[in-house]
């Protein structure tokens, strides 16, 4: 029997289109997770951040939707830049833990970051 | 490309997702914080993959995907947090197919709880301050039984002085005070060696314990740091023998005395007038420093009328017996509340958190056969009880030879030997009406059976004659006559190490050419050469003999006066086989041919942070790989069991806790099944030997168990038969020790 064979051009290609699929479907997560602060940001900044959430996932090991869109809500919570920031040094450590499943770093970081900010159910920095 | 997966995973594949849970309330309740969840999933070869976990606010983790595969596989998990302090009560089982995807919930349960403690979960019951009341175990060490004496004479005379003490249990007999973090201060040890210092409650394992909570928090923290400024080790302990027949009322001499515990509340090692205390005196006057020092800080020029004391401290320190202690404290509700009776947890494997549970094996308790105790004879009671320990069992020639005697040089039993050597007939199960052979050293510590039959370490060399008169009692003179002549004789006893030899067929003969071998602690076979470790005063050495112990030469391992060198071990490498050598303070040195050996910078006994009186006991090669238990010394030459590891190199020595956290005591090795004597105390007042196998040193299966009033200290098999050697601590001497049982093959079914 002859197999199908899929070449890499062709993987790319599906690899490129689902990406946009994904991109697209972040965006419009934060846009409804964090309306206030999205409403100050122009769509470049938005798509940006979702680019930025997605480079992420290689240094901080992190692969699913799920997680995806977490990294997202701890950049809504607590600053773009937040795995840099000398000021959430707290985050770091549990970031970067990779003996724990990167859902478990990055649900809990959530949990936690919307206790420290006193914003339960999600709720947006002011 | 991002790192973000966009191709969804092979719908053929099995997924296995785990969550850990505790219950709110209980980790509410608990001042231990879960802390790193470790899932250990365990194939059934013993091949176990670890995963890790984090709890929410809610008491859950977010359910992770600890493992998939495509091939049908069951495993069994488990989850621990890193701290050991909660844990899956059993081990869960879980079969995977090719499609399905599963999620395991694991309910972690605190491991504090049920009134069992020990040093790593102390602090989740007692706060610093808490008074801690001993009661009366099966077992207790010299100076415990003479207070308990001391206390029930009381009690029975009690209306001639102090009401009060009515109130008292007489069967309590020491009190220490809970410093935190698992540490108590006290006055504590045997009759020649104890002192005021302080140690871990681990200690006191097996024996229980009546807490009392200072009520004034204040004053319970200043007690604390008192007892840390005085418990230094300077004072020595004052065996307390006339102390229950002085009266204990807080009258003018008692007030004085408070005042000057104050007035020294901060002086290192003590008030300085005190050189000794014991301990009920030791507690009573940490607190009144702490009470006295506060109302000196109001009142400088206070004097010891003036003195104040809270109740259940209203006490003359220095006649106050555990005994007046306790019936005060219980007479002082508003003071003091009792918070629980303890149990201090029984020793156990320090890689316990990492053990896993096994089903439980063939309860022989009615099978075994009581085949006597040879050493009682000449060691019926008392202190001598220690000597009767069968340090081993070995097999050799249809007979089972049983170690014994004692080499420390403090009590109990000290330097107990020539040593009776006994060998029971295993046919007949009888011990003949004569030991086999004198063996000329203090104690018969280990048999080794090497290439041309078997051979005894010399532990402690004994070459002056026999002279029991310690164990039938002696005078004065007598006794200062026989310090006299030990001192004059211990030139000759430390001129030579010896090595006993006995070849197939042959009378036992001894090899006294080690020289200045004080100790000879092992004998091993190696490269056509007979190695003895070694301890000389220059330190801890290994000597050679090429001509099976006729001339030794010797090789420096650890140097420096005490160092000792205490086993023997071969481990393949590229090269072959090489000789390797345990000292004390944990360390590892390979022989190269050269002097001296060569130390191994590793670490032989992960888990264990202090490592400085610990060494590699029963090195029992299994596998190509060392198997061997961490031995703490306890006194001189004796240990206490701390874990069980296994190296195939040096460098990577890992535990090996047995299930349930059994302390090993003992290994061999028959058929290429690995056998670990070891023991666990479910309760103050019983012990559970227990024996395990292995075929691969990952899945150990109980074989069977049995329940005595003491532990197991050797066992040997042979033709299928088990034989078990009974012995004790010697802080906890108990009548049994010496006792030799066989269990039939046909037991274990």
């Amino acid at each position: 029997m002859r197999l199908w064979t899929i070449r890499t051009e062709q993987l790319a290609a599906l690899q490129g289109m689902l990406e946009l699929q994904l991109a697209d479907r972040a965006a419009a997560y934060v846009r409804g997770e964090y309306p206030a602060t999205c409403a100050a940001l122009d769509e470049p900044t938005i798509r940006g951040s979702v680019q930025t959430a997605l480079a992420k996932g290689a240094t901080y090991r992190f692969e699913s939707e799920e997680t995806l869109f977490a990294y997202l809500d701890l950049m809504y919570l607590l600053g773009f830049d937040f795995d840099l920031n000398p000021r959430r040094a707290w985050v770091r450590a549990t970031l970067n833990d990779f003996d724990l499943g990167a859902r478990t770093r990055l649900l809990l970081l959530v949990e936690q970051a919307r206790a420290r900010e006193g914003r339960a159910n999600g709720s947006e920095p002011a | 490309m991002s790192g973000v997966s966009i191709i969804q995973d092979c719908p053929l594949k099995w997924t296995l997702s785990a969550q850990v849970t505790v219950d709110a309330a209980q980790q509410a309740s608990s001042a231990a914080k879960v802390g790193k969840i470790e899932i250990s999933i365990a194939e059934q070869d013993g091949t176990t993959i670890v995963r890790h976990a984090l709890l929410g606010q809610s008491g859950e983790s977010p359910v992770e995907c600890v493992l998939t595969g495509h091939e049908a596989k069951s495993y069994s998990l488990s989850a621990q947090a890193e701290d050991g302090k909660w844990g899956t009560p059993a081990p869960f089982k879980v079969s995977l197919v090719r499609g399905q995807a599963q999620t395991v919930s694991l309910e972690l349960e605190s491991r504090a709880a049920h009134g069992v403690i020990d040093a790593l979960n102390a602090d989740e019951i007692l706060e610093p301050g808490d008074v801690l009341i001993k009661f009366e175990g099966q077992s207790s060490t010299f100076a415990e039984k003479v207070i308990k004496a001391g206390e029930k004479a009381v009690k029975a005379l009690s209306g001639f002085f102090h009401e009060g003490i009515k109130k008292g249990d007489p069967t309590c007999f020491h009190v220490a005070l809970y410093m935190g973090e698992g540490r108590t201060a006290e006055a504590y040890g045997g009759m020649t060696t104890a002192l005021v210092g302080t140690r871990v409650i681990d200690a006191h394992a097996g024996f229980l314990f009546r807490i009392y909570r200072c009520q004034d928090r204040a004053l319970a923290e200043s007690a604390v740091k008192v007892a840390k400024t005085w418990a230094n080790e300077r004072m020595k302990y004052l065996p307390p023998v006339l102390v229950p027949f002085q009266l204990a009322s807080f009258g003018p001499k008692a007030r004085g005395e408070a005042l000057v515990f104050g007035q020294e509340s901060g002086r290192e090692g003590g008030p300085r007038s005190f050189a000794k205390m014991f301990c009920s005196q030791f507690v009573i006057a940490v607190y009144q420093a702490a009470s006295v020092a506060r109302q000196l800080q109001k009142s400088p020029r206070m004097i010891s009328t003036d003195v104040q004391m809270p109740g259940g401290l209203d006490l003359h320190a220095t006649n106050s017996s555990p005994l007046a202690l306790h019936a005060r404290l219980e007479g002082a509700p508003t003071d003091w509340k009792y918070i629980d009776e303890v149990l201090v947890r029984p020793q156990h494997d320090a890689n316990a958190g990492r053990s896993v549970l096994v089903e439980p094996g063939r309860d022989v308790t009615g099978d075994l056969q009581p085949l006597g105790n040879p050493t009682e004879k000449r060691w019926p009671s008392g202190e001598w009880i220690y000597a009767r320990n069968p340090w081993s069992l070995r097999a050799f020639e249809g007979k089972i030879y049983v170690g014994s005697g004692n080499s420390n040089n403090p009590p109990p039993a000290a330097n107990a030997g020539p040593v009776d050597l006994w060998a029971l007939d295993a046919a007949s199960g009888k011990f003949p009406d004569k030991p086999e052979f004198e063996v000329p050293d203090e104690q018969v510590d280990v048999f080794r059976l090497l290439s041309d039959g078997l051979w005894i370490p010399g532990h402690d060399s004994k070459v002056t004659g026999r002279n029991d008169g310690r164990v039938t009692g002696e005078g004065k003179v007598k006794r200062l006559l026989r310090q006299g002549k030990t001192l004059w004789n211990f030139l000759s006893d430390w001129d030579a190490g010896n090595a006993h030899h006995k070849a197939p067929g042959s009378d036992w003969k001894t090899w006294r050419t080690i020289t200045n071998g004080i100790h000879v602690y092992d004998l091993i076979d190696y490269d056509g050469a007979l190695f003895a470790a070694i301890a000389t005063v220059l330190g801890g050495q290994v000597a050679r003999s090429r001509n099976r112990g006729e001339s030794w030469d010797e090789f420096l391992t650890k140097p420096l006066p005490f160092s000792r060198s205490r086993t023997l071990f071969v481990l393949d490498d590229d090269t072959g086989p090489r000789l390797y050598v345990s000292t004390n303070g944990g360390r590892v040195y390979r022989y190269d041919g050269d002097n001296p050996f060569v130390e191994m910078r590793v670490n032989f006994f992960p888990g264990i942070s202090d490592v400085k009186e610990v060494f590699a006991a029963r090195p029992t090669a299994f596998r190509k790989q060392v198997v061997y238990i961490a031995g703490r010394q306890i006194i001189d030459h004796d240990w206490a069991p701390l874990g069980l590891f296994a190296a195939p190199s040096p460098d990577s020595a890992r535990a090996v806790p047995l299930p349930g956290g059994a302390l090993a005591r003992d290994l061999l090795v028959h058929d290429d099944v690995l056998y670990a004597l070891a023991s666990t105390q479910p309760s103050a007042r019983s012990t559970r030997v227990h024996v395990f196998s292995t075929r691969d040193l990952k899945t150990f299966t109980e074989l069977c168990f049995f329940d005595a009033g003491t532990f197991a200290r050797s066992f040997e098999m042979l033709d299928g038969d088990f034989y078990f050697g009974m012995g004790c601590d010697p802080e906890l001497l108990h009548p049994h020790t010496g006792r030799i049982s066989k269990l039939p093959a046909a037991a274990l079914g």
